[in-house]
């Protein structure tokens, strides 16, 4: 029942609990006499002080936690195999499956984690597109983790998990993805000059082109260089449209004109105030 | 009613569709990507830490070089002195030291409890990105000018929130580890019989556990406090650096050298050939130390609590763990021979530099020997950065050394044996020329106010500092040029070149996927590998 890992945090609940009350006492700058010092630190602060509050409050949880964990591991024989193998009615436990399939959930996971502390820094956009990819990703490894254990074949759970996966995703993701792009790119086209925005007007449905027709002609070309081209590109454009969103967008010719159709589309209208001096002839009708 | 069935033929057409075509595993960058095998997460982790490390040790320099003439600013400005001494010390426990231990223990951890896996693969996975990311976005926020001290309130908010990240990554590489030990185990080796370097990753990932939540809570206690106006870290954002400080020194950051005991007792076990008849003792020095380095009560710590009998007594105590695992080693060569390996080197540095910390730790917290620092508390002496500095060196030793004696299941095939011997005795005496001058300066009342840059010392103490830390710094050059070899595929790379004595010398070189071509045998002791030789 008592094993070396149980024995190990049974070790540190006491050492945890006899610390917080040495602390106490050692914090509490009371003259030790008797029982009258013990009970604040025993009754956890009911009957008298604790001394450093948070220090007392941390070795008291430490040693909480540690006696759960210690009480778990006794029930569970330290998670020993041969003990594990009687209750399940084994001669042995299988062994832990090997990850055989590529997951990138665990990777986008990280850069929503990412996205939310910038966006915990920076703004709220950041961090709202920083949950959304991870409650995806969430669900997404959920499923994959799932899918890891229906069979012991891991084509067949590739598979499986395939035809249940992809109607969803792949839709989504090329939603995501085209609506990333488009933002992306149309934040480029405002921020840059005009004869800049014709070029890369020009250019960007050219790579696209020219990677497509590499990928078709060449059905072989390895994953790695499909994924390199692919992030490549995705950041390059991204942190393009990022950087042109930051840098705002370039002064246009003829604001006036711009004030002018957004008045006939019903927009609100700037009105410049008279200068001081200037002479205002109000007509009544 | 409608009754819409399949006929059989369909049924095994589409079966058939779905199940023969066997999707190619990815390579290359794909693979890496998204590969959830432990070996390929822990060298991503070695890789990063290293290169990481290096500008991390290459700031600490230049604060050494600063402190030769301290009543200037040299190498730093003015503004950007303290956020840069706060980002080598961050930097020093969560960019070199705490990764590059997990990488190793990620490599090596399941190789030596017999495991086909890690616990949680796409967790560990997720570790190492988080990790990555993190630690980007937090050198992001020192080049926003953020960071503590920093001038922008955004840089602020991202150093935060980055150390947050790199917190919450650390604990899901703890949990993974932890759970590879405890629950993933084959028949027979139970806990007591669990490799010591094994025993040592669960022990400091459970000290990792129960610690590091508190700075996750102090990190967003900081957070909601610097977005609504500083009404608890009162003052400039400097003030918040002064809460995390329990964190890198004793007896906290003990937690981060931990492993080092594991590695010496495999290491020194292994070339002894012999079996470890106080391997309960040995077991048991671990798990103590990694109890006497419970610090997260120190938060914020008052001078009542510095001079109490806890504190105290914790810094006397730990010393004795060191001492009793010596004993245990040394015990093994009075049934064993010894060779002298680049392994026994490096294990012995690490360890003799954490000796020297945990013994100045231990002096230090005797009351009255050290006075505090004109203009400053106690906990500002610069003897605790000495101690610190002690403990997260030999902790990057004996990561080094992790790496050169796991050679064969980090790369493919074995470190240069020769660099190998020299880079720790390069280590060793840069660590003790960086740690020696600060714990002298240390007992002469000295603290890190004193210099108007920030770097405390005296400048005698910091050219020799300065030396130190280059010799660090060439030591890991040396040891990185000696792992090169590592990157190669050779054909006939002994799986075993040490003549070992636990699981993880039975995998080939490299470990495949799945990390063990045949059935492991049963296991009956701590030393199977023993018990398979005397079988035949």
């Amino acid at each position: 029942m008592f094993k070396t890992g149980s024995k190990f945090l049974y070790g540190v609940a006491a050492f945890g609990f006899v610390a917080a009350i040495v602390y106490a006492i050692a914090t509490g700058g009371q003259k030790v006499d008797g029982i009258d010092t013990l009970l604040g630190p025993i009754t956890f602060g009911y009957k008298g002080g604790v001394g450093d509050h948070v220090g007392f409050t941390i070795l008291v949880v430490l040693s909480a936690v540690s006696f759960f964990l210690a009480v778990v591991l006794s029930a569970l024989h330290d998670a020993d195999a041969e003990a594990e193998a009687q209750v399940v009615g084994l001669e042995t436990v299988p062994d832990a499956p090997t990850p055989f399939n590529a997951n990138y959930w665990p990777i986008v996971g990280a850069f929503s984690a990412a996205a939310i502390v910038l966006g915990l820094a920076i703004g709220s956009e950041l961090f709202v597109i920083g949950c959304v990819g991870a409650a995806i990703a969430t669900a997404e490894w959920a499923i994959s983790a799932w899918s890891d254990r229906i069979t012991g074949d891991p084509v067949v759970n590739a598979g499986i998990r395939a035809r249940m996966m992809h109607p969803i995703e792949i839709p989504v993701a090329a939603v995501l993805g085209i609506g990333l792009f488009v933002a992306a790119i149309s934040r480029i086209l405002l921020a840059l000059p005009k004869n800049g925005s014709y070029v890369v007007f020009g250019l960007v449905p050219a790579i696209i082109f020219g990677v497509g027709i590499l990928i078709v002609t060449k059905p072989k070309l390895s994953r790695s260089v499909i994924a390199g081209l692919l992030l490549f590109g995705g950041f390059a454009v991204l942190a393009g449209g990022v950087a042109a969103a930051i840098a705002g967008e370039r002064k246009h010719e003829g604001g006036h004109d711009d004030a002018k159709h957004e008045a006939e589309a019903g927009g609100r209208i700037a009105v410049s105030l008279p200068e001081p001096g200037q002479t205002v002839i109000r007509v009544a009708n | 009613m409608a009754l819409t069935e399949t006929p059989p033929e369909t049924v095994d057409a589409a079966s058939a569709t779905d199940a023969s075509p066997t999707p190619s595993q990815p390579t290359g960058l794909a693979a890496v990507l998204g590969s959830g095998d432990h070996k390929v997460i822990g060298r991503l982790y070695i890789v990063s830490a290293l290169v990481l490390g290096l500008l991390v040790v290459g700031l600490g320099e230049g604060f050494a070089l600063e402190g030769i003439k301290p009543e200037t600013y040299d190498i730093y400005g003015l503004d950007s002195a303290f956020q840069l001494f706060t980002l080598a010390r961050i930097g020093t426990v969560f960019l070199l030291a705490l990764p590059l231990l997990i990488g190793l223990a990620m490599v090596v951890v399941p190789l030596q409890v017999g495991s086909r896996a890690i616990a949680f693969p796409r967790a560990a996975a997720a570790s190492y990105w988080g990790w990555l990311l993190g630690a980007a976005l937090l050198l992001g926020s020192y080049a926003i000018n953020g960071g503590p001290g920093g001038g922008s309130a955004e840089g602020v908010d991202l150093w935060i929130a980055s150390m947050g990240l790199l917190v919450l990554s650390v604990l899901l590489a703890a949990v993974s580890i932890a759970t590879t030990v405890i629950a993933l185990r084959p028949a027979g080796l139970y806990l007591a019989r669990v490799p010591l370097f094994s025993w040592s990753m669960l022990i400091a990932s459970i000290m990792w556990l129960l610690t590091l939540p508190v700075l996750f809570g102090l990190l967003v206690l900081m957070y909601v406090d610097h977005r609504l106006g500083d009404s608890v870290f009162v003052g400039s954002p400097a003030a918040l650096y002064p809460n995390i400080q329990w964190l890198f020194r004793n007896p906290q950051i003990y937690v981060v050298a931990i492993p080092v005991l594991g590695l010496l007792g495999d290491v020194l076990q292994t070339v002894s050939g012999a079996r470890m008849k106080l391997r309960g003792v040995a077991q048991a020095a671990i798990a103590a130390f990694g109890l006497l380095s419970f610090g997260a009560f120190l938060v914020a710590p008052s001078e009542a609590a510095l001079d109490s009998f806890l504190v105290i007594g914790m810094g006397l105590l730990a010393v004795l763990p060191l001492l009793a695992l010596a004993a245990s080693c040394a015990d093994l060569f009075r049934a064993g021979s010894f060779k002298l390996r680049a392994g026994v080197i490096y294990a012995v540095a690490a360890f003799l530099i954490l000796l020297l910390g945990v013994a100045a730790g231990a002096v230090g917290s005797i009351p009255d020997v050290l006075d505090a620092p004109k203009g400053g508390a106690l906990a500002d002496n610069i003897f605790f950065l000495g101690v610190s500095h002690a403990a997260i060196l030999a902790a990057v030793i004996a990561g080094l050394g992790g790496i050169h004696w796991w050679a064969t299941k980090v790369g493919r095939q074995p470190a240069s044996e020769g660099l190998g011997m020299l880079a720790p005795l390069v280590l060793l005496l840069g660590a003790a020329l960086t740690v020696i001058p600060d714990l002298i300066a240390g007992i002469a009342g000295d603290g890190l106010q004193r210099n108007a840059d920030f770097t405390g010392g005296y400048a005698g103490g910091n050219a020799a500092v300065a030396a130190g830390i280059a010799l660090v710094a060439l030591g890991v050059v040396i040891a990185v040029v000696s792992f090169l070899p590592l990157l190669k595929r050779r054909d006939d790379a002994p799986a075993d070149p040490w003549g070992g004595l636990t699981l993880e010398w039975l995998t080939p070189t490299p470990p495949p996927l799945d990390n063990f071509v045949a059935d492991l045998p049963v296991v009956t002791s701590a030393e199977p590998l023993i018990d398979q030789r005397e079988e035949t």
